[in-house]
């Protein structure tokens, strides 16, 4: 059976398919963990000492580690761990694929959550002209949840642990965070913002067990399978084809409006628009939260350009352009108040355990670091916020 | 009727060496090191069956190995890949 998937929704790959999946699973780690300290201790020690003066940003960095022969092996070996992630578990899905669909379908009604599609909203370049993190088809192929399990199932490889065993360790950790941090705020409606297969969306239901919670995305066959995962798990959550930048919800309709790992895959102008449009669903007191890969401008050169890698060799062309980004900067631009601004950086509750993220959100905030956003052994999750 | 889901992501691929046949090179020993990994693991799975068993090979496919032989083989697979890269890694 599949790892970090719910039995109701897990796929039976062979001996052989788990097992490559488990060597795909190991090769990340190496690369991840083992190789990428190599190449820092190489970056430290020979490269950068040659230079005629240290670099100040990531950019600069990457223009002299670029000729290096281990830059060389570790880029190609981890462009080629990627594409095996996804087809690590492209021949289960395809194998199990007329069945999945009517095992979808089934699970409708388990906890009272719903669907609703949008056949006719259009997908946005972004998601249909680009196979992001080189996953084949992208988001928004086909007509059923296949896409869906794809990413799952694929994640689960791509992690090697990190995301937690229902592979929600980013929404886990910041809930529990935001909840110990801000224990007045009782959210009654709730909504993530490009939620695909909802790992992130379901934490908040667990955490503020009497909100509303509502996903939306672009992409129908992430959210077809979103909705039977939220069912299979007995959590009532809602799913919705919506666009971010325009969902068509009421002015003032919600009190927290969350993304997780979702601003990057966006072109800055939509990243505005969704912003704006958070402000405009957001009550007087609510909050606009989201989870994302640190600034470019809180980094050491070193750090920034070892994040800003998938921008250039993971097929994600807006990672740099938003990690450029300073994000208070963005929540003013959106009207949102600067002194209603708050950045964290939350240990991971899977690495660290729940004390520590209960412990982090009464101390006095913790700087970014090499962890921050990097995912590899002990990593910690950079969240921000705006209240409105 | 349903496109078979693709292998391949949109876009060039990365390539990373002035001689693009490296590249390939790297794709290709990946392959081999994965299809050598997944036949050791099948390989001790079995081993691990007809010890104990003798029973017929039918059964192995469902066969769950114990904790400890998981646990030696999940070391060996890490040493295994780093060996795939002694050549680089020194």
């Amino acid at each position: 059976m599949s790892r970090f998937v719910h039995p109701d929704l897990a796929l039976s790959p062979t001996l052989d398919e788990r097992a490559g999946m488990d060597f795909v699973s190991a090769l990340r780690s190496h690369v991840l963990n083992d190789m990428a300290a190599h190449m820092k201790t190489r970056w430290t020690e020979t490269i950068a000492p040659k230079l005629p003066a240290p670099p100040a940003t990531g950019q600069e960095v990457h223009k002299a580690i670029k000729p290096d022969l281990f830059f060389r092996f570790y880029s190609a070996t981890r462009v080629n761990a990627q594409e095996m992630v996804w087809d690590s578990v492209r021949g289960t899905v395809e194998r199990e694929r007329a069945a999945f669909a009517g095992r979808l379908a089934g699970l409708t009604g388990k906890a009272g959550g719903t669907l609703e599609l949008d056949p006719a909203l259009e997908v946005p370049k972004n998601v249909s002209a680009i196979d992001v993190h080189l996953m084949p088809g992208g988001y928004a192929n086909g007509a059923d949840g296949a896409a869906g399990a794809i990413y799952e199932n694929g994640l689960g490889v791509f992690s090697f642990g990190l995301m937690g065993e229902n592979l929600d360790d980013i929404g886990s950790s910041i809930a529990l965070w935001l909840s110990a941090r801000f224990p007045d705020f009782r959210p009654q409606r709730i909504l993530d913002l490009g939620c695909t297969v909802g790992h992130q969306t379901l934490p908040w239901a667990r955490t503020y067990p009497v909100a509303e919670v509502i996903g939306i995305d672009v992409a129908a066959p992430g959210l077809r399978y979103a909705h039977a995962r939220a069912e299979a798990q007995g959590v009532k959550a809602h799913f919705k084809q919506r666009d971010a930048r325009a969902t068509g919800f009421e002015d003032g309709s919600f009190d927290l409006v969350f993304s997780s790992m979702f601003l990057h895959e966006l072109p800055l102008k939509d990243i505005r628009a969704v912003f704006a449009e958070a402000k405009r669903l957001l009550r007087p007191g609510g909050l606009m939260l989201h989870y994302e890969l640190p600034p470019n401008g809180q980094m050491d050169p070193y750090d920034a350009f070892y994040l800003d890698w998938d921008c250039f060799y993971n097929a994600e062309p807006y990672y740099k352009g938003y990690r450029d980004q300073d994000p208070a900067e963005l929540c003013r631009t959106a009207g949102f108040a600067a002194d209603g601004f708050f950045q964290a950086v939350v240990p991971s509750i899977g690495w660290y355990g729940a004390d520590a993220v209960k412990a982090e959100a009464s101390a006095e905030a913790t700087g970014i670091d090499g962890n921050t956003g990097r995912l590899a052994d002990g990593v910690r999750w950079f969240t921000y916020g705006a209240w409105a | 009727m349903t496109e078979p889901l693709p292998r391949a992501a949109k876009g060039d691929r990365p390539t990373f060496f002035d001689d693009p046949a490296v590249d390939a090179l790297v794709t290709m020993v990946l392959e081999l090191a994965r299809e050598q990994w997944v036949l050791r693991h099948r390989l001790a799975v079995l081993e691990d069956y007809v010890e104990r068993k003798e029973g017929s090979l039918g059964a192995v496919e469902a066969h769950a190995m114990p904790a400890d032989k998981t646990a030696a083989l999940d070391a060996q697979r890490a040493e295994f890949v780093t060996r795939l890269f002694r050549a680089v890694e020194r």
